[in-house]
């Protein structure tokens, strides 16, 4: 090939990088500006591209006591809480998809499509319609203001899902291998735990970003069902900073980039095998 | 008619309840026990201070155990909602004063009067007496206002009026057609308006109509009114600013909220805006722009067929007391905590000055008189409130508003005149109110 | 099979079942039975009508509602899928770029839709946003656009904030099944001559052919699970431009407190969208389902 075509493939490369990157990139990067501005360049027009003056004040407020703009939001409780909720949501999803996903891949019974479909199908009965009979039905069970109230629903609402990604991969590993341990004495269960799954580790890495991500971020069930200062997560907090008479935008950046930042790091070093579970499980089928 | 009979029988029913639970209440016990408080949004000072606040309330009665709660301003209505419908509603809600024929008529909250006994008279003598009305409903006092926000008003910029020649503000629609159209300037429109959804910039266009003669639902016969004449010539006051070439574009107008347009009016893009009473307080404008603020012009003639009003007023923290409380008590006790002039005066200037203070100790507050001379000296002239009227408040409120938040922006865009829009509107809230009545 | 088998995969599953009948199904059910309930005055005063249907039936917004929604799933969905196939084809391609991208793609994701919401709404405005702004000072515009305040726009506009916030994991995913097409098909085809758009159409289509109808499920699941965006953004304006299924529900049971026609409405969604994924999932049962295990 001669070196001019090269090149200007190259360049037209670059070029559609740039146009992604802006897409995606920039309402991110527009915000995590924001959280160094102030709030008097906030409302200044025309408005100012970078900080004029950098400040920090956003990220001090978000951690300082003094500065808790009277709902005694608590940054470091609400990240707390958010990675309770997230985590043992996950843990939950991951053990009882794991199971479920096993029976579907590997152990014939009557019915077992046709529940795997309606799993499916129920994730999509969520939404706005759903708030008020959940909200009664976990103040029936005394769960509406607490952190295990969320963890048993976001897990209910990931479950189907999860399930689905594992039982796709686990169809994919190979009978034999399995067997064969069975052949030599390994229980089902051992087989299980010693051959199969690290097998699926993809499919259960992505099954669980999926889902941990999922839980980090929903507000419409925690906004309605969290009452106590002590119980409120991140996305709450977010919310917080855009109320109808508050231009805030420095605290939602800031916050945003503090909430955004384990999870990038958690994502940039798992995204090989986020991309890969993804691909055995939700892809091939 | 059948509506009015089952919402009054309703409404017996709950009174009735309030007594057989309230009517052996102990005597003059101090309260105590506990309970709930729930806070729906807020200015950023009010949030912190009313936090505060509390603290000095849980001092003066440590016999209380106090749990307040503060959420999203977004959440109110489906919280609320929730909370009743699972009989877990706070004992103590700060909610709207277009809420409370709502909450009253569903049986979520209860007078005051059956509760707070002898503390009513405090404060009656305490609160402004138009403001005070604004808590009454159907002759019974189910909310405690702790300040109102009146609609509309017109903030303008003195530069911009006194370079086209103008030395006092307008003083009627024609004029302010006249003033906005001498005010614009090729990279600055004469003045601005709020036209999305939301429902303070359908309340800042209630003021116009109101104002107007018009209503948007007459009580008396269950008709949405809608396209009475008084709300759709001020529909076509809009119309014609924006004919007139006075505004930003049409298009522009519904996606700029009431916020938008502060900013816009705050850094000198506009100069004029139609808001509520707070205009650009709780975000302040640019040091090299001089404003003022003056209440909306009226129309020369009120083409409306009911009593034009001056101004219409709503509390956005108001102090209601739940149907269901186990403690009400203590909440009376709450509720008067927040009567007290040292509560009220949160709202005087210090340090919230974007706010109609509904105590009349705050209206002596130096600070809230350097903020706005013009309210204190019309308060002091006892005119403030004269010929106001509350905010649209019934059963279905929310639904007739929607409709005609729809209609403002059909006639905005251009999309329909207003009598056609407003027809439209009338019609649909019709069957949304019905089905919501029964 | 062996009886005790399935006896284990009944305890297996039941925990996975047993959540979501709990917490999904019942919740749905309590929608379902209150869709022909008739509420008065925010009591129930009822059972056994089809008041709430009729309502919606004589609603005018109602059409436009349909209409827009279709807008919003249907063509969020082919959006998200086309896009999300075309930045997976370009991520595809190794390169250091494309490794970053590859990482960073997903902050839209991350990051919760109540702040994306506002941030965008903040930036697309006309007078007071980056975008608006930038559009006017490199002469792109000689006016102003009202992104989300011209209903000729609005829902297109909607449906780009969409798709920025859902494609990223499309791409991802079909980054990676086109990344599994075995390179011996690639090299033949190139063997045979064909150019970079022919091999894509007849090598790369055909291998990820399945991932593309998965994402494409998983993109409508998504898609009418999503409610903050267009509400914060917009509130349905404006004149009910963007008003959609999933805000107009929101705006009939919390704004009107009318939740029979609420609930009414909900049954509609989930029937004509399960239908439409049953019967995906019933023509791919193949792929999905039992039968697609070696």
């Amino acid at each position: 090939m001669n070196e001019q075509p090269r090149t200007l493939y190259w360049v037209f490369l670059g070029f559609v990088g740039l146009v992604i990157s802006l897409y995606v990139l920039f309402p991110v990067f527009w915000l995590f500006l924001a959280s160094f501005k102030t709030q008097a360049e906030l409302a200044q027009l025309p408005i100012s591209f970078w900080p004029e003056s950098p400040t920090l004040d956003a990220y001090k407020a978000l951690f300082s006591p003094t500065h808790q703009k009277g709902q005694l939001l608590d940054w470091p409780q609400l990240i707390g809480n958010s990675f309770f909720i997230a985590i043992s949501s996950t843990v939950i999803v991951l053990v009882f998809g794991t199971l479920a996903g096993y029976a579907f891949a590997r152990l014939n019974f009557p019915g077992r499509d046709l529940i795997l479909g309606g799993l499916l199908i129920s994730r999509m009965f969520q939404g706005a319609a759903l708030l008020l009979p959940t909200y009664r039905l976990m103040s029936m069970i005394g769960l509406q203001d607490s952190l295990i109230g969320l963890v048993l629903l976001y897990s209910a609402f990931g479950l189907p899902f999860a399930t689905w990604i594992i039982a796709s991969s686990l169809r994919e590993i190979p009978k034999e291998l399995e067997e064969s341990a069975m052949i030599d004495g390994a229980s089902r269960l051992q087989s299980m735990v010693m051959v199969v799954l690290p097998l699926a580790t993809p499919a259960l890495i992505t099954a669980s970003m999926w889902h941990f991500v999922g839980a980090w971020s929903e507000f419409a069930f925690a906004s309605i069902l969290l009452e106590s200062n002590d119980n409120k997560t991140v996305t709450i907090g977010l919310a917080s900073f855009v109320e109808l008479f508050t231009l805030e935008f420095q605290y939602v950046g800031a916050a945003a980039t503090i909430v955004a930042l384990p999870i990038m790091l958690v994502f940039f070093f798992g995204q090989r095998y986020f991309t890969r579970g993804l691909l055995a499980g939700a892809v091939k089928g | 008619m059948s509506n009015s009979i089952s919402r009054r029988r309703f409404l017996g029913t709950t009174a009735a309840v309030g007594a057989v639970t309230f009517l052996p209440g102990t005597p003059a016990l101090a309260a105590s026990g506990e309970i709930s408080v729930w806070k729906f949004g807020g200015t950023p000072q009010e949030v912190e201070v009313w936090a505060q606040r509390n603290e000095a309330f849980s001092e003066a009665n440590p016999d209380i155990d106090l749990n307040y709660s503060y959420f999203n301003g977004q959440i109110r209505r489906q919280k609320i909602l929730a909370g009743f419908q699972t009989n877990r509603l706070a004992d103590v809600i700060i909610a709207f004063g277009q809420d409370i024929p709502e909450f009253a008529g569903f049986g979520m909250i209860q007078p005051l009067d059956d509760i707070a006994g002898d503390k009513i008279e405090g404060w009656k003598e305490r609160i402004v007496s138009e403001v005070y009305e604004s808590g009454v409903h159907e002759g019974k006092l189910y909310a405690l206002p702790t300040y109102v926000d009146m609609a509309s008003f017109l903030a303008i910029n003195l530069d911009a009026m006194e370079e086209a020649g103008f030395d006092r503000p307008p003083e009627t629609w024609d004029e302010v057609r006249e003033y906005a159209k001498a005010m614009t300037k090729p990279d600055r429109p004469g003045i601005a308006f709020p036209a999305t959804t939301a429902p303070v910039d359908i309340n800042i266009f209630e003021g116009l109509a109101y104002a107007n003669g018009g209503r948007i639902f007459d009580e008396e016969t269950g008709k949405v009114t809608l396209n009475d004449k008084g709300v759709v010539d001020a529909l076509q006051f809009y119309v014609d600013l924006i004919n007139d070439g006075s505004t930003p574009a049409n298009t522009s107008l519904t996606e700029t909220f009431f916020r938008d347009t502060a900013q816009l009016f705050g850094q000198g893009r506009s100069a004029m805006w139609i808001g509520l009473s707070w205009l650009n307080t709780p975000w302040g404008v640019n040091e090299d722009v001089r404003w003022t603020g003056v209440p909306m012009p009226k129309p020369e003639n009120p083409s409306g067929s009911f009593e034009p009003v001056s101004a219409i007023m709503d509390g956005t923290a108001m102090l209601m007391v739940s149907s269901r409380s186990k403690n009400p008590e203590a909440a009376a006790e709450y509720v008067d905590f927040w009567s007290q002039d040292q509560q009220l005066e949160v709202w005087g200037g210090q340090p919230e000055i974007a706010r109609i203070p509904a105590g009349k100790a705050a209206w002596d507050n130096a600070e809230l008189k350097e903020a706005w001379p013009n309210w204190v000296k019309a308060y002091d002239e006892g005119t403030l409130f004269k010929g106001g009227a509350p905010m649209p408040r019934f059963i279905g409120v929310s639904a007739i508003e929607s409709a005609l938040g729809t209609a403002i922006q059909q006639a905005v865009l251009g999309q329909k005149m207003p009598q056609e829009a407003l027809d439209e509107a009338t019609a649909a809230a019709q069957g949304q109110i019905d089905l919501i009545r029964g | 099979m062996l009886r005790s088998d399935r006896f284990l995969a009944y305890a297996l599953i039941l925990p996975v079942v047993a959540a979501v009948v709990a917490f999904v199904v019942g919740p749905t059910y309590n929608v379902a039975t209150l869709s022909l309930t008739q509420v008065v005055m925010g009591m129930e005063r009822g059972f056994g009508t089809l008041g709430n249907f009729k309502a919606l039936a004589a609603d005018p917004v109602f059409g436009l509602v349909l209409k827009n929604t279709a807008i919003w799933i249907l063509g969020g969905t082919f959006l998200c899928v086309t896009v999300g196939l075309a930045v997976g084809t370009y991520l595809a391609i190794d390169s250091r770029m494309t490794g970053w991208l590859r990482a960073l793609i997903l902050l839209p994701w991350v990051l919760p839709d109540v702040v994306t919401a506002m941030a965008w709404k903040w930036m697309l405005h006309g007078q007071v946003g980056i975008i608006g702004q930038t559009l006017q000072n490199t002469g792109l515009t000689e006016d102003t656009v009202s992104f989300l305040g011209d209903p000729q726009l609005v829902m297109w506009v909607l449906v780009v904030v969409l798709i920025w916030r859902k494609m990223p994991l499309v791409a991802l995913i079909l980054c990676a099944a086109i990344r599994s097409v075995p390179d011996d098909q690639m090299e033949a085809a190139r063997m045979d001559g064909a150019n970079a758009v022919e091999r894509f159409r007849f090598v790369t289509l055909p291998n990820i052919a399945f991932s593309l109808t998965a994402v494409t499920v998983i993109s409508m699941i998504w898609i009418t699970a999503e409610f903050a965006l267009p509400w914060i953004m917009t509130g349905g304006g404006p004149a009910n431009a963007s008003q959609i299924m999933a805000t107009y529900i929101y705006q009939q049971s919390f704004e009107f407190f009318n939740w029979g026609v609420a609930s009414a409405m909900s049954v509609i969604n989930l029937v004509m969208l399960a239908s439409i994924v049953a019967l995906y999932l019933y023509i791919n049962r193949r792929s999905w389902a039992s039968e697609g295990s070696k």
